[in-house]
Formats: C-alpha cells, structure tokens, sequence
C-alpha cells in the first residue's frame, strides 16, 4: 500500500508553481488604514487630473 | 438634492456574512442600502438601475473582480463615490485602486466604529469635491 505524505506533495506543488523558487511569500507591503488614509489624502491634494480646463 | 435625502447605497462582497456587516454599519449611519450584489457584474447592473451615491465594492469577487467593476462604473460616472473593500489592502493593490478613481480603500477588519467613521470621512470629502468640481 502506498502512502502519501499530502503535505510533501502540496509544498512540492507550490514549489513548481512559484518556478523552483523557495520561500514564496512575495513581499508585499500590507498597509494599515493609516497609511491607505495619508494615500488618499496625499491623492486628493494633487490637482485631479480630470479638472481638465 | 435636499441636504435630508438618505445617502443611497450599492453594496458589493461575495461573501453575504460580510454584505451583513458592512450593511449594519450603513444604515447606523442613516444610509440606505438600495442594492446587494455578489459579484463585479451584478454591481454593475444595480448601479445601471438604482443610480446610487455610493458604492462599496469588495476586491476579490468571481465573475468580476471590483477592479474591473471600479474601472466601468468610473467610465459610467465620475459623481458617484467609490469605496474599495479588502482584507488584505497591499499597497499596490490600492494605489491601482485609486489610480483606477476610487475614492478610498477599506481595510474589513476594521471595527464598526471605525468602519462608520471612514465611510463618513469619505463621503463627506466626496461631498467637497464635488462642490469644488467646475
């Protein structure tokens, strides 16, 4: 009977999909509500761009 | 547009135990939820139908993602006001949003109060805008 190590064979899945590379978590930077905040704000300073003539 | 008329509002999440949140939240706020849609798609409809002043619209839904949704309701409308929601709120994720005309971008796991105070923020600065728009 053959058994088969799920876990092996999920994370040699991943593995394939991120191209052989180790690692995987991608460094995105997650931002707090505070920051999204000072992002929008600083958006809505800047002139819109749709403010046309 | 009387200054007493209730904000109207199109709500967009696939998962329903989140429309029900947010929904609390809305209409503590005295907001009426004219519409729940699942997906990008549906969204899309009920903004064709309802004419809402507000849309919140989840990220990752099937169908259409909100991206996609933020992008054809910005070509339908540049007065209403859009509001992103997401779990995970990465930066380059939300400055395509805004990039895309959202107005902002909610984090979900923010708590009630918090939740009330953005939206409330947002839609009074979407207010201003308007009022400053030639």
């Amino acid at each position: 009977m053959i058994k088969y190590d799920l876990a092996k064979m999920l994370e040699e899945i991943r593995l394939d999909e991120r191209g052989g590379k180790p690692g995987g978590e991608e460094q995105k930077k997650i931002l707090t509500q505070d920051e999204i905040r000072e992002m929008a704000k600083s958006r809505r300073r800047k002139p819109a761009d749709k403010a046309g003539s | 547009m009387t200054e007493k008329r209730k904000v109207r509002v199109v709500l967009a999440d696939d998962e329903a135990h989140v429309r029900l949140y947010v929904k609390t939240v809305v209409k503590s706020m005295g907001c009426e939820v004219v519409g729940e849609a699942s997906n990008g798609q549906e969204a899309i409809e009920l903004f064709d139908r309802l004419s809402p002043d507000l849309v919140l619209l989840d990220i990752n839904m099937p169908v259409m993602d909100g991206i996609s949704a933020l992008k054809a309701l910005r070509v339908k409308s540049d007065k209403v006001a859009i509001v992103m929601l997401t779990s995970l709120a990465s930066a380059d994720i939300v400055q395509e949003c805004l990039d895309a005309g959202a107005n902002y971008h909610l984090r979900k796991d923010l708590s009630m109060k918090e939740l009330k105070e953005e939206i409330r923020d947002t839609w009074l600065a979407h207010l201003q805008d308007q009022r400053e728009a030639p």
